[in-house]
């Protein structure tokens, strides 16, 4: 329909792919990562939306510099090729740890609950051929399959009428009970779950309406905080303090508390129907990888997406010693974000660094 | 080309995929689903498990396999029972759980309740019931007029209205109100009747997770309406006065529906609560000779209503200042306004000079379909 068309997403798609970056892995474990707020955490989401919309602002300000080019180009340009390079080969190492972070804390999640007596194999080899699959398509391909994974998943915020009913709203008070340092920690640990919105530095070029992008992504961040602020609303009403800071999944727990009439045990159902959640995300990050790779090599080839398989496959199957592994996923791809943050803004600098300069020799 | 190798590729796995070696998962059948746990106390201060499990078919005479043994941790027991079973021991259709009083009294139940929370098989809104005698003389007893011990405890113990002094815990509630810094738990107590049913005769008060006492159910009735159970089950009351023959005049209210409005005066050192009991319900029984067409009868009946439920509901709230349990949440009105740290021994601390100030305003709607 758009063959040839190079700028091809519509608002609807960036709202969605915002929102399909986001909200993945982290919103399983949210409670359980902002327990130490203990019952005030409902405030963290409301902040972490905040940072994010102003985060946002300098990427945006940076894209709109630079309208046909993604992160990967800019680089190049204001870094010279040589430190441009390397610094690309940094974002697509980061896509790939993030990308197999997700994929992995997914399958844990299912062989500990549906799976026991199964490994992990088969379900990350489809899950893997099927993200190659919608990566194919491009970025509209993903924009449309995360649009189908929010609606499939989103209705499941009707289920919270379950945990507050038969919860204690009195739990919310009091209000802004908590130390400097408990709310620092609680924000470095939520910061992965809020993850995914600075790959707008990527897709901005093929975005049709690139004035009014700032606005859309906002819109995309607020929804997905609005979902994130509901589930850690439902979970201080339902929950004692002990149990978030000890329920490895709480959302899972939350589910359990739900009784229908006609089935029981329904939370196995909606954690294998969040797979969409998790599919969209590791679509966007397998995008970036490939693009990065292809940026790096030059060459536009099959092989820079088929090529990424094998290598996440052997970051989550591979022996990988304990320490290295916490390190290379917990840590790494949180300092990844902050670096990509902050990146927007020293670009930003260098950017306006050379426009003086090249007013003044021009001068 | 292409497309015809990708073909051949593709039957040859679909009909090679015959050969391959691989476990098959159990049936339905083969699958021993374990209904009722009962958690005893054995002479050696270790823990005997009682499994009940429904047989399927039912080419069996008995019903019901039961297994016991006695075991350090309580998945020990599935390794035990799986290797006297010709089935595969599952916990995924668990719906009752039941303790024995010595086991709640001296071992404490948070260990196997957190064993069981910790596992996925086992849903969180199984039922908790503590029993007189051991539970594993429950779980054996003779039921000729009841339905499956399985299917008749987990009937027992569900919410329903007329059991509404129930406080109904499952394992979620229970791990929530022993691991929170205000509640203590509540579990049904229940006890082998002579005509071979089981009946919930009292209410086992928790101190974290240890029992300490028993209430009655109409205490518990009270209890309930005052951790804002909107529905309550059928009050009977005895009256002050008498008629002519001495006997107390018995007042007996239902489809009540009541209301509580709970305030502090926010100060931990000198804790005042103020609790008002609202409830509406139908009189259903009145063994007195007031006119009740009147109003101004309805309103007298009502009065007499509200002093005998202030001191019921007083000397409740007194008997557990005694036991420094709090499994009403008061202690939620007073933490809703501390700053700063909030520990359960603070408000342990306080529990006992609580002073109350209570008020029960009821109202009758009618008096059923006749006069």
């Amino acid at each position: 329909m758009d063959k040839g068309n190079y700028q091809k997403l519509n608002q609807y798609h960036v709202i969605f792919l915002i929102n399909g970056g986001i909200a993945g892995l982290g919103i399983l474990t949210l409670p359980n990562d902002l327990s130490s707020m203990g019952f005030n955490q409902w405030l963290v989401p409301l902040i972490l939306g905040l940072v994010a919309n102003l985060a946002l602002f300098p990427m945006i300000k940076l894209c709109s510099n630079y309208p046909k080019n993604n992160l990967y180009e800019i680089n190049e340009k204001l870094l010279g090729p040589l430190l441009g390079k390397i610094i690309n080969i940094l974002i697509t190492g980061y896509a790939i740890i993030a990308l197999s972070r997700v994929l992995r804390g997914y399958l844990t999640l299912i062989q500990t609950t549906l799976l026991p007596q199964k490994s992990i194999i088969g379900p990350l080899i489809i899950l893997l051929l099927l993200s190659a699959y919608v990566v194919k398509g491009g970025i509209k391909s993903v924009a449309r399959f995360a649009i189908l994974g929010f609606f499939l998943t989103a209705w499941t915020i009707y289920f919270s009428q379950w945990p507050i009913i038969n919860g204690d709203v009195r739990n919310f008070l009091p209000l802004f009970n908590f130390t400097r340092n408990d709310f620092l920690y609680a924000f470095h640990r939520g910061y992965f779950s809020m993850l995914g919105y600075e790959i707008i530095l990527f897709y901005f070029p093929y975005i049709m309406d690139q004035k009014r992008a700032f606005k859309h992504a906002s819109i995309g961040i607020w929804i997905t905080m609005f979902l994130y602020w509901a589930v850690c609303a439902s979970s201080v009403v339902y929950f004692s303090i002990w149990q978030m800071s000890h329920l490895r999944y709480p959302v899972l727990s939350l589910l359990k508390s739900i009784q229908l009439s006609f089935v029981e045990r329904v939370e196995n159902f909606f954690i294998a129907l969040w797979v969409f959640l998790i599919l969209s995300t590791a679509c966007l990050l397998l995008w970036l990888a490939q693009k990065g790779i292809k940026s790096i090599l030059k060459k536009p080839t099959d092989l820079s997406l088929y090529g990424v398989l094998p290598i996440i496959f052997l970051m989550i199957k591979g022996p990988i010693p304990n320490r290295y592994e916490v390190f290379l996923y917990e840590n790494l791809t949180i300092y990844g974000g902050y670096f990509l943050n902050l990146w927007a803004i020293i670009l930003l600098f260098l950017h306006y660094i050379k426009q003086t300069r090249e007013g003044k020799e021009a001068a | 080309m292409r497309k015809l190798l990708i073909f051949i590729l593709l039957l040859s796995i679909t009909v090679s995929s015959g050969c391959a070696r691989r476990v098959r998962g159990p049936k339905l059948e083969s699958m021993g689903l374990v209904g009722v746990i009962g958690f005893d106390l054995a002479e050696d201060g270790r823990t005997e498990m009682t499994v009940a499990m429904p047989q399927f078919p039912y080419a069996f005479e008995e019903e019901i396999q039961f297994f016991s043994a006695t075991v350090d941790l309580t998945h020990e027991a599935l390794v035990e029972f799986t290797k006297k079973s010709d089935k595969l021991l599952k916990y995924s259709h668990l719906m009752v759980v039941l303790f024995s009083e010595k086991y709640a009294r001296e071992k404490g139940l948070i260990q196997p309740i957190l064993d069981m929370y910790r596992n996925c098989d086992i849903g969180d809104d199984v039922y908790i019931a503590v029993t007189k005698a051991s539970a594993k003389e429950i779980m054996m007893m003779d039921l000729p007029h009841h339905p499956t011990l399985v299917r008749y405890l987990s009937f027992l113990l569900e919410p329903r209205e007329e059991t509404a002094f129930n406080p109904f815990a499952t394992i979620h509630d229970f791990v929530r109100r022993s691991t929170s810094n205000v509640y203590d738990p509540v579990v049904p107590y229940i006890e082998k009747q002579k005509d071979k049913s089981i009946k919930i005769s009292k209410i086992a008060i928790f101190e974290n997770d240890k029992m300490i006492d028993t209430i009655t159910p109409e205490e518990a009735n009270i209890l309930e309406s005052l951790t804002n159970r909107k529905k309550l089950s059928a009050i009977k009351l005895e009256t002050e006065e008498k008629d002519d023959l001495g006997n107390p005049l018995y007042v007996m209210i239902e489809f009540i529906q009541s209301n509580v409005e709970m305030s502090s005066n926010k100060n931990l050192d000198s804790p005042k609560v103020k609790v008002k009991l609202n409830f509406v319900g139908t009189l259903m029984g009145y063994t007195g000779d007031r006119n009740l067409d009147k109003p101004e009868g309805l309103l007298a009946l009502e009065d007499l209503l509200n002093k005998n439920m202030e001191k019921q509901v007083f000397d409740l709230l007194n008997k557990l200042k005694k036991l420094k349990v709090d499994p009403i949440g008061v202690g939620q009105e007073f933490r809703m306004y501390h700053r700063g740290k909030w520990n359960k021994d603070l408000w342990r601390e306080a529990i006992p000079n609580i002073e109350y100030n209570i008020e029960v305003d009821s109202k009758f709607l009618n008096t059923g379909t006749i006069d």
